[in-house]
This record gives C-alpha cells, structure tokens and sequence, in this order.
C-alpha cells in the first residue's frame, strides 16, 4: 500500500487506501486509520482468496516518494504481486523500483486520479489501472449547487445510497477485467485532466 | 592564553586540577576523542543502527538491501553537501531542495520540450544553480540579511518559478535524451548493486572532503563560520568567502538535480517536498553545529546515510509511517544533545 503522508493524516489518504481494501473485500477496521487491518487473512471480491499485506508506505504522492516506498516493501518481500498507489506520480516512482528489480512484467500497479499523463502511463503499461475522477465535472456541479442554495436554498442530495453526492469515477485500463465495468485509455484520454 | 594566565595562580591550579579530573574520568576521555573526530559519534550511530535492524529483521543485511538504501540517501546527501557548506559559515539554507527541483525542470524541458542538446541543458541546469547561490549569496553579504530569511523568501521564489516555468507538468524520463537520466543507470561491483548517482555523489564528498580540509578557501570557511569579525581581522575577505560558499553550494545542487532526474526517470516539480529540511536533519545527525564553525563533511553523509537506514530499518521492522517520523525527530535532538556535551571539552 503506497499511501501518501508520513506527517500528516488527511481524508484523501485513509479514503483512497481503505476504498481499496474495501473493493478486495479486506475488513479495513478503523475506516479512518492506514495500516490498521489484519495483514493476512482472506479477501471475498472477485473469486475470493487469501491476502497478505507487506505493508504501508508514505510517498508524499510523488515519484521519489513512490520509488524509495516501492524498494522498502519489495526488500521487506519480494514476492509481492499487487501495489496500490494513492496517485499516479507515486505509481510512476513505484513503476521505476519495480523495473530495477526487474519485476515490472509481474507487479499489478493501481493508482487514482485518472490525469492525462496518468492515463498516458496506463497506455503505455507503467500502471496496471487506474480510477478516473472528473475535477470539472465536480466544479460545474458545485456551482451549480451553490446557485441552487443561493436561489432557492436547496441543498443537494446525497447520491442514492451513499453518504456524499457522487460525481462519477470511472475505472481506465485496457485489459479489462471479467465482471469489472471499465474503459479504455483511449476513451479515458478524451474526458482527462491536465491535458 | 598568556603565560602568566596559565602559569600563575589561581587559575593555573584550576586549569590543572580540571585537567587532573578529566583525565581521571573515562567518560570525559571519550569526549575528548569525540571532539576531536566530529565524524565519529555519527559513525557510532550508525554502526549500532546497522546492528539493530540487522537483529530485528534479517532481510536487512541483505546486499540488494543496503545498496537501495544508499541510492535512497544519494539525492538528499548531495543536496546536504551544500547545506554542510553553508552551515560551517553558520548560515543555514532553506532553499536547497527548492534550487535543486527548478534546476532539474530547466534542464529537462530544455532537452525535451526545446530540443537543446543533453550537455547543454546539463549546463543550463548548473547555471539554474549557480544563478541561485548568487542571489542567496548576494543578499546574504550585500543587504546583510539573516541566512534564514533570506533563503526562507527565495524558497517561495524558487518553488513559484518552477511551477510558472513548467506549468507543473513532470517531464518523462523515457522522453529524455540517455545522457540526462545516465545517473539512474545502475553496475555490478562484485555482488553490489551500485548506481551511479551514489557514485557522483561519493565524488562529491571526496572533492569538497579536500577542498574543506587542505586548501586556504577550506580554512576559510571554518574561520568564517567560527567568528566572523576575527575572521575578517585576521585578513579574511569574509564577504567574498561567503558569496563562494552559497556559488559552490549551488554548483552541488545542480548535480543533486542531475541525480534526482536519474533516480526518478523523470523531472516533477511534485518531487522533493521534504529535501530542504531533510538536507538540514543530515548535517545535524552528523554533527555539525548549526552555530557554524565546527563539523565534517563525511559525518554528514554518516547523517544522511543513519536517516535511510531509519526509515528502512524501521519498515523493515514493520513500523507504522508515522512512527519513522517521530523516531527521525527523536534522533534529531539527541544528536544535538550529544553535540551540546561534546562541544563542553576544554580545548
């Protein structure tokens, strides 16, 4: 797990990490706490299988960050097979550990975001996949609301079943999973951001 | 000291009895000796830090292990070579890691976006560096500005024109000609794994290790750092002593950006958000005295290399992130403590 700080606890981290388990089917114990689920045990997402988790590591959410984090958990084990990113630039750090150790072929990098130069590394095999987010889309929305409060003192409604409104996320790669809903880079590319 | 001082009491008494006591106390000997050898309390350190992961978990001794943690050390004990300089002239630079990233984006929008050649670009990127310590340097000895302020100012300076310049786009290794990522390139010597980013960087250390110790501009630097005004008595140029050291200290940077693009594969002005103070955690973990005036450049790289192997000792170990932040913390002060009680040695 390559989340992002080692000195300061904010939402987008613990969010990001457990989210992840969550999707595996990993019981994340405290929600808003990193590191704090069993490190071994059984997942249920997808066929179901027994996990192990080498460990957390913070990159600040940039390439140094993400190589020196990468080379820590492959030197605590080398066996790993799947490494989740809080965002793309650490995936890319990761990326550069993985390839010195000549495991890039074997590794699944996952990362969030879905910016331009991310989706470019999903093209070119650098990240295995990644979850897309629509920033302009969040901004026209919020305005939106905004005028709404401002008009007629509506406040939005949370998304069915959630506890926020949700704006979309889409999950980009091009070696789509069985069962998985997901697009490709090339679709992903024309709705990015930081073209 | 004069001879009726030390000869005539009563002081001579006291002066003799203090030096009968301190030769009576083991303890007091082994300050003596870590007063002479600065560079050697970190090297203890780091001995017994070594010893203790190697216990706690046995993958750490591993050769591939301990070669990551060196080329994990090798950007930010480059950019402690230049805080090393500047800190021994008792000044303190809060921009190095700032210099260090605008220079990498120069001389990788350079090669890539405007097609410059490799070696050029490198050049414009050492330029990025000087032009930095000159502006440091310049208001250090010209408007006699505090070091603090000074590079506390030029680090939001440094960190906007990299974003202005570079749009905050990360320029890609693979887009980059060979020359400017060479020093990701890695060899095997024996059964080590090393890169030649360390390599560079150990160069450096050699290179200002001489400079320091057996040149005149070495003495200088100490002399400067230790008192000023009997510096500039003794016939010292202290203001141009100064402006060198903040010129030199930008030169390193540029190689520590050189460096960094290698390790990397690629140029981000997302990078190195920690370097500037993780510079100065370096140069005090390894005994030089932010007072200026007394320290080595070798238990510098001591400090730089006992904060990796923290880190990776202690995830190694299993150790929660946070944790390895606080225990880089509580190194900090006791190497400063320890500092405080060497630097208490009658010399």
């Amino acid at each position: 797990m390559l989340d992002l700080f080692d000195d300061k606890v904010v939402s987008v981290d613990y969010n990001r990490d457990q989210g992840f388990l969550t999707g595996l089917g990993i019981d994340t114990a405290d929600k808003k706490k990193n590191g704090d689920e069993a490190k071994t045990g059984k997942y249920t997402g997808g066929k179901g299988g027994d996990y192990e988790i080498v460990g957390s590591q913070a990159t600040q959410g940039a390439e140094d960050g993400g190589r020196t984090a990468m080379e820590t958990l492959l030197s605590k084990n080398p066996n790993i097979n799947v490494v989740y990113t809080i965002n793309e630039p650490a995936a890319a750090g990761a990326y550069e550990a993985l390839k010195s150790a000549g495991k890039e072929k074997d590794v699944l990098v996952v990362s969030i975001d879905g910016g331009c130069a991310g989706v470019n590394n999903v093209k070119s095999g650098v990240i295995g996949a990644t979850a897309q987010q629509y920033p302009v889309k969040m901004a026209e929305l919020g305005v939106k609301a905004i005028v709404e409060i401002a008009k007629t003192g509506k406040k939005p409604a949370n998304s069915e079943g959630l506890d926020f409104f949700n704006t979309g996320v889409a999950l980009v790669t091009d070696k789509a999973a069985d069962g998985v809903t997901s697009i490709t880079t090339a679709e992903a590319s024309q709705m990015c951001w930081g073209k | 000291m004069t001879q009726q001082q030390t000869a005539g009491p009563p002081t001579g008494v006291a002066d003799l009895a203090e030096e009968f006591l301190d030769r009576q106390t083991p303890l007091s000997r082994i300050r003596n000796i870590l007063h002479r050898y600065p560079a050697l309390s970190p090297a203890i350190v780091l001995l017994v830090s070594v010893i203790v992961f190697g216990l706690l978990n046995d993958r750490f001794l591993r050769v591939e292990n301990l070669s990551l943690i060196t080329q994990q050390v090798a950007v930010v004990g480059t950019l402690a070579i230049a805080q090393t300089l500047i800190i021994l002239t008792a000044g303190i630079d809060l921009s190095v890691g700032a210099v260090m990233i605008l220079s990498s984006m120069v001389v990788a929008q350079l090669a890539v976006n405007n097609g410059v050649p490799a070696p050029l670009a490198l050049l414009a990127g050492l330029l990025v560096g000087l032009g930095a310590g000159a502006l440091n340097g310049f208001l250090v000895t010209r408007f006699r500005l505090p070091p603090f302020i000074v590079t506390l100012g030029t680090l939001n300076i440094f960190i906007a024109l990299t974003l202005l310049y570079s749009n905050g786009a990360t320029v890609r290794g693979s887009a980059m000609p060979g020359m400017l990522t060479w020093t990701g390139s890695t060899f095997l010597l024996g059964p080590v794994r090393i890169s030649t980013g360390v390599v560079l960087m150990l160069l450096l250390y050699i290179a200002v290790a001489f400079i320091l110790g057996k040149t005149a501009w070495g003495r200088h630097v100490y002399a400067v750092g230790d008192d000023k005004e009997a510096a500039r008595l003794a016939g010292i140029a202290v203001n141009r002593v100064l402006m060198s050291v903040y010129l030199a200290a930008g030169a390193v940077l540029a190689v520590g950006a050189w460096i960094q693009i290698g390790r990397t594969n690629a140029a981000s002005p997302n990078t190195g958000v920690d370097l500037n103070l993780d510079s100065i955690t370096a140069v005090v973990i390894g005994g030089t005295s932010l007072f200026g005036g007394r320290g080595s450049i070798w238990g510098t790289l001591l400090g730089a290399l006992i904060v990796g192997v923290f880190r990776n000792g202690l995830s190694l170990a299993g150790l929660d992130v946070l944790y390895q932040t606080l225990a880089v913390g509580i190194l900090i002060i006791l190497a400063v403590s320890i500092d405080q009680w060497i630097r208490k040695v009658k010399s």
